[in-house]
């Protein structure tokens, strides 16, 4: 009676795990993560480039949370519309080591939300032919589409398969796959239809809105990590993100992670150094080229171990001459070369030091002759700018 | 004397389409109906829905159908149910089944009437 049977569910399982697995290294193309636009990765060493590998590493998960940073008032706990009512906020008075402690239990929990996306190739798009029969060649003017709609069958080992009109049966391509997902099993938020935002003028709207955090977590709730327009979508909006250098609208969120990162594998630092050097942290700078070295290792460019944060950015300028113009904030163009870092983190620091309530006056005092000196010793100059700011400083401890 | 019977389990169920929708919108029901013996179907009657069939076409040119394969082979196995032809020509096409005859018929007579349509068309032209 069974002529030919449907893949059992087994067969389907091995037949998506024979898809899922990575091509020969002699077929493999570029990493789709790899921008020829904004790239400054020779392309023979692009070819070899494994993001995903790279990603999932350790050390790297390691950085990219470094880098990620944690804003818990402005951006993880700030208010937000959303359909499941938050918690209002609770004002408490609390000695200072109550205040710590309940600050160590948000940045853990803030931890739970700051989980990065998984980092995917984009899927094969092959389908399989399973029977061709010719006889029924125009038996209908359009295809057919069955899905199996078992219980047990999960989203992604339901079985799909086309009936063409030519008669030949093939299982679906991924795009009818989850298109089938969404019309039998439909979850709140998540359209058969692709909502118009993810594509262009919509699309451009919300980030004038710069409402890059919201359309990122619905993309990443409507696609599957490894769909190609996921992938398309993601990229788009980095870049975007990068020419406008607008890096503030997701610092701080999951999504952060995966845009150092793709920065990072394009060899393309400067506009990430010059954010992080604008908000005055020399750490996440060096931390950002540390990445920049695991992923792309080179024992004549090697961090050495003793080196501080300064001598790896400083480091990093001298090898890297050709950014000169584009490290307008992290190095000026005359034979100065960390000065632009020192200038960032001093004239962001500064204003904010004088108002801060949990560093002492002394330790602000302490920070800027260290820079003083970093700076002094690093250029053989004796700089002007900066001597006056610590003047200026004085004269207001005074 | 009268005597209840479970209609779930009684004769031979036969698996048809139900027509549900509305006016100008056909969309059928792949249900399990019990024995013929205990009356005309009727919606009321249905022991179980195991798929549905939308028999207009989507914009991607799709007819789209839902088949519960593990309960239609259930159905068919284990409780020897009557299929209906449709349901048949459905399932041939899934691959689950050989294709049905009237599959073969109906290709052969779609394209005889666009083989007939051409060539009536052509001496307009």
């Amino acid at each position: 009676m069974l002529r030919h049977g449907l893949f059992s569910r087994l067969h389907r399982l091995q037949a998506l795990c024979q898809l899922h697995q990575p091509q020969s290294s002699s077929l493999r193309l570029a990493s789709a993560w790899i921008n020829p636009l904004i790239s400054h990765v020779d392309p023979g060493r692009a070819q070899e480039v494994n993001a995903e590998k790279l990603f999932t590493s350790p050390e790297v998960q390691e950085l990219l949370t470094k880098l990620t940073g944690a804003d818990l008032q402005n951006k993880i706990f700030r208010s937000r519309r959303i359909s499941t009512p938050q918690n209002r906020s609770h004002y408490a008075l609390m000695t200072d080591e109550r205040w710590e402690k309940t600050m160590e239990r948000m940045q853990e929990e803030a931890q739970h939300f700051l989980q990065f996306i998984p980092l995917k190739e984009p899927r094969v798009e092959t389908t399989e032919t399973l029977i061709v029969d010719k006889e029924i060649a125009g038996f209908d003017k359009s295809k057919f589409v069955f899905t199996d709609i078992s219980f047990d069958a999960t989203d992604q080992d339901r079985t799909v398969v086309v009936r063409e009109v030519d008669g030949s049966l093939r299982t679906a391509t991924p795009e009818e796959h989850d298109r089938m997902n969404r019309v039998y099993y439909e979850k709140s938020n998540r359209p058969v239809v692709e909502p118009a935002v993810f594509s262009d003028p919509y699309l451009q709207d919300a980030l004038d809105r710069n409402e890059h955090e919201f359309l990122m977590d619905w993309a990443c709730m409507y696609f599957e990590v490894d769909d190609p327009k996921f992938i398309s979508l993601s990229k788009t909006v980095y870049d975007r993100i990068i020419a406008t250098k607008n890096f503030d609208s997701l610092y701080s969120t999951r999504h952060f992670g995966t845009l150092v990162f793709y920065l990072a594998i394009n060899n393309n630092l400067p506009p990430l150094l010059n954010f992080f050097a604008n908000l005055g942290q020399l750490s996440e700078c060096a931390s950002l080229v540390r990445l920049q070295k695991s992923l792309y290792p080179d024992w004549r460019l090697a961090i050495g171990s003793y080196d501080s944060d300064f001598k790896i950015l400083q480091d990093y300028v001298k090898q890297n001459t050709r950014f000169k113009q584009e490290l307008g904030d992290v190095a000026s163009t005359d034979q100065s070369d960390v000065y632009g870092i020192l200038k960032g983190v001093i004239s962001t620091k500064l204003p904010t030091l004088r108002f801060n309530v949990t560093m002492t006056l002394d330790d602000c005092f302490c920070f800027l002759c260290q820079a003083y000196l970093h700076a002094s010793w690093a250029l053989n100059v004796n700089d002007g700018h900066i001597l006056d700011e610590l003047r200026n400083f004085t004269l207001f401890r005074n | 004397m009268r005597q209840f019977i479970d209609p779930r389990l009684f004769g031979r169920p036969s698996i048809g389409l139900a027509l549900f929708g509305c006016k100008n919108r056909p969309f059928y029901q792949i249900c399990v109906f019990p024995d013929k013996a205990l009356g005309r179907r009727y919606e009321g009657s249905i022991i179980e829905q195991v798929g549905s069939f939308d028999p207009l076409p989507n914009n991607h040119n799709e007819k789209l159908v839902a088949l519960n394969i593990g309960r239609i082979k259930h159905w068919i196995g284990e409780r020897k149910a009557h299929v209906s032809v449709p349901v048949l020509e459905l399932l041939g096409l899934s691959g689950l089944l050989p294709i049905h005859p009237k599959t073969y018929i109906r290709a052969r007579e779609r394209t005889l009437e666009s083989q007939t349509k051409e060539v009536q068309e052509q001496p307009k032209d």
